[in-house]
């Protein structure tokens, strides 16, 4: 298993290598990481202090349906290099709340919000 | 072929895309003020950037990360928030900037104020961001910057004491502070910042694999040099026209005004497009910028290779960013004021920028056996060290001086 | 407690800088004061008026557009502002600087008249007349320029 030291803060990729978020923190069983933890409600808590509180509490503002922290089970990571490389597509994890709202409510919206660049 | 055509537009759009409106305005006052003695400032400067930004495109093409992508990693959380919080108010204030350049542009070719243009500037660049592929803005922005070219070659033609480059004083009625004052702003405007996010994102998003190395290098080597010899045109111009009259150019039309003498009326025209061109491209970087920072730090996906739905966060974040910058510029803040000071704040946060990108090119885990020589490494440190220096002098000059006044 | 203490030194701090930038900015101005102030001002005047002659005459040689000229004349009739409003902000302590207001003041007036001319001219004859008045104001506020900096 990895120490934690070389998963903590390293970006994770679907397969495509599509960005799904950083390692923001561990679920740990004992001496084994079961799964990553990745939104700036686990940010925050990391942090400490009044600037991690306020991370936090605007996270969790942010995050309408109280889903918490994303986590993403370890099973699903492929590899580890410079990047998390996860064996699935992005669309079939949980969207990030803050992300689905825009898509939903506002960027969504806006025409050519399906079109590549 | 195809190949050759990619690299050869590279260069071109890396020549348009290296001239922004800090170059323009920090060249054209340094001409008027100091004649050439600040032109070996400029060859410093650009010497820098292609060491640093040699490294972004290195640790991007062979990491397939961006380089900011890796700071938080190497520098924990909590300094990287520091870091993100300094190069985007930066990269903010530039946006501003380069926006208020693109409309003081319009107003020289129409007359309008330039206030009038900024809220359309706004709307045009965010639809740019939004719509148009990144291989077309970078070409059709690159290439119309080439125009610039007009005032290398009016500095040519006009009658410049090219002798005094390697008269490195201040004339008489100048004085010491004033010019390094200048020196500081001329090497912060080679070494902007935004300039390296956007190097190494824009290689993530063009999909460099370490094949690519090449073609980054050459970009950097030859691009980044004749984007220089641009900048040195402004400053050649301003010192054969404004210096021996003892005129100080405070206004963006004062520093086109030399294509005209030279040129006539498609001289001068050619200017104005070519800085509404370089403007208006640094607009779209330093706006793509904002939005590469935020989202890096965060993990967010990001990028205009995914359709906006898939990055909504991103592109929330280039928005927002667009709107702070035009309200900005809506307090009437001069432009040309707004970017001497963005200049001068960009020169203290560039330990910021420069420090982890040196850091994480040393690093094995990420690079391998590309990590850096000799030689990068000690032009790298020797150039931390300018780059200190120059953050420490900045603000006691920048007091002493009265902004240079 | 020594976060207490830490936040009683930073507000002392504070108020130190406050009330030197206080005093710094209401003591009444001094004879170098004042020429530093003038010659500032006339500097700034002199590259309004002087841009602008350079752009007359290229505009009466067809060598910069109306527009562009136009741009250029609205800048340059700015900074004659914001460098008139400047010197007329700020009275002369003694009479040394009185000697140099009354130096100024005639040729701030000059070359507001001098921009007027050349804002105020139709064709390529009158921006030749125009800017060709403009020089002997630009000349004189370079003279004073280089006699009092």
């Amino acid at each position: 298993m990895l120490l934690a030291f070389d998963l903590l803060d390293r970006q994770i990729v679907d397969r495509d290598g599509t960005p799904v978020g950083k390692v923001d923190d561990l679920e740990l069983t004992g001496a084994v990481v079961t799964a990553l933890l990745t939104g700036q409600q686990a940010l925050g808590r990391r942090f400490g202090g009044a600037l991690g509180r306020w991370i936090t509490s605007t996270a969790y503002r942010l995050d309408v349906d109280r889903l918490g922290p994303r986590r993403i089970p370890y099973d699903l990571v492929a590899r580890v290099d410079s990047a998390v490389h996860l064996s699935v597509r992005v669309e079939l994890l949980d969207p990030p709340p803050l992300e689905r709202w825009l898509d939903e409510h506002l960027v969504g919206r806006i025409p050519g919000a399906d079109d590549a660049g | 072929m195809r190949r050759l055509l990619a690299v050869t537009l590279g260069i071109l759009t890396a020549v348009g895309g290296f001239v922004d409106i800090g170059d323009i305005v920090s060249t054209s006052e340094a001409g008027a003020r100091f004649g050439l003695a600040h032109a070996w400032v400029l060859v410093v400067g650009v010497v820098g950037i292609c060491v640093y930004a040699e490294m972004a495109g290195r640790v991007s093409a062979v990491s397939t990360r961006p380089v900011f992508d890796l700071v938080r990693e190497r520098l924990g959380p909590r300094v990287a928030l520091v870091n993100l919080a300094g190069s985007y108010l930066i990269t903010v204030a530039t946006l501003g900037a380069e926006i208020g350049g693109v409309a003081l542009a319009l107003q020289l070719l129409s007359s309008a104020p330039y206030l009038l243009w900024t809220p359309l500037v706004a709307v045009l660049l965010w639809l740019a961001l939004w719509r148009v592929r990144f291989e077309t803005l970078e070409r059709v922005f690159g290439l119309a910057g080439l125009t610039l070219v007009v005032v290398l070659v009016s500095a040519l033609r006009l009658d410049t004491d090219w002798g005094s480059a390697t008269h490195v004083v201040p004339p008489p009625g100048e004085n010491w502070p004033t010019y390094w004052f200048l020196a500081i702003a001329l090497f912060a405007s080679a070494m902007t910042p935004y300039e390296v996010f956007f190097f190494s994102s824009g290689g993530v998003e063009e999909r460099w694999t370490p094949r690519d190395l090449t073609v980054s290098r050459v970009n950097v080597f030859l691009g980044f040099p004749l984007g220089g010899l641009l900048a040195f045109g402004f400053l050649a111009k301003s010192a054969a026209v404004f210096h021996p009259l003892g005129i100080r150019v405070d206004t963006l039309g004062q520093s086109v005004l030399p294509a005209g003498l030279a040129f006539g009326q498609w001289g001068l025209a050619l200017a104005i497009i070519g800085v509404f061109a370089a403007t208006f491209g640094a607009a779209m970087e330093t706006g793509l910028s904002a939005g590469y920072t935020v989202a890096q730090y965060f993990g967010w996906a990001w990028g205009k290779r995914l359709r906006p739905r898939q990055a909504t966060r991103f592109h929330l974040v280039v928005l927002l960013s667009i709107l702070l910058a035009v309200a900005a510029l809506l307090t009437t803040i001069d432009p040309v004021q707004l970017t001497e000071y963005m200049l001068i704040f960009s020169a203290v946060a560039l330990p910021l920028t420069y420090l982890p990108i040196l850091v994480v090119a040393n690093d094995r885990d990420y690079l391998g056996d590309k990590v850096n020589g000799r030689v990068a490494n000690v032009l790298g440190i020797g150039y931390l060290v300018v780059v200190l220096a120059a953050a420490v002098a900045a603000i006691p000059l920048m007091v002493m001086t009265g902004m240079g006044g | 407690m020594r976060s207490r203490t830490w936040a009683a030194i930073a507000v002392s701090l504070v108020a130190l800088l406050w009330a030197g930038l206080g005093h710094l900015s209401t003591r009444p101005a001094d004879f170098h004061d004042y020429r530093t102030m003038t010659v500032r001002a006339a500097q700034s005047a002199y590259g309004a008026v002087g841009t602008a002659r350079l752009t007359g005459d290229a505009l009466a040689a067809g060598k910069v557009t109306r527009a562009y000229a136009e741009a250029g004349f609205a800048d340059a009739r700015e900074a004659l502002s914001a460098a008139a409003a400047g010197f007329a902000g700020e009275g002369p302590p003694d009479d040394r600087a009185r000697k140099l207001r009354d130096q100024l003041a005639p040729l701030l007036r000059d070359a507001a008249a001098a921009l007027d001319r050349l804002e105020a001219a139709r064709d390529p004859a009158a921006w030749t007349a125009a800017a060709a008045a403009a020089q002997p104001v630009a000349d004189g506020l370079r003279a004073f320029v280089e006699e009092h900096a």
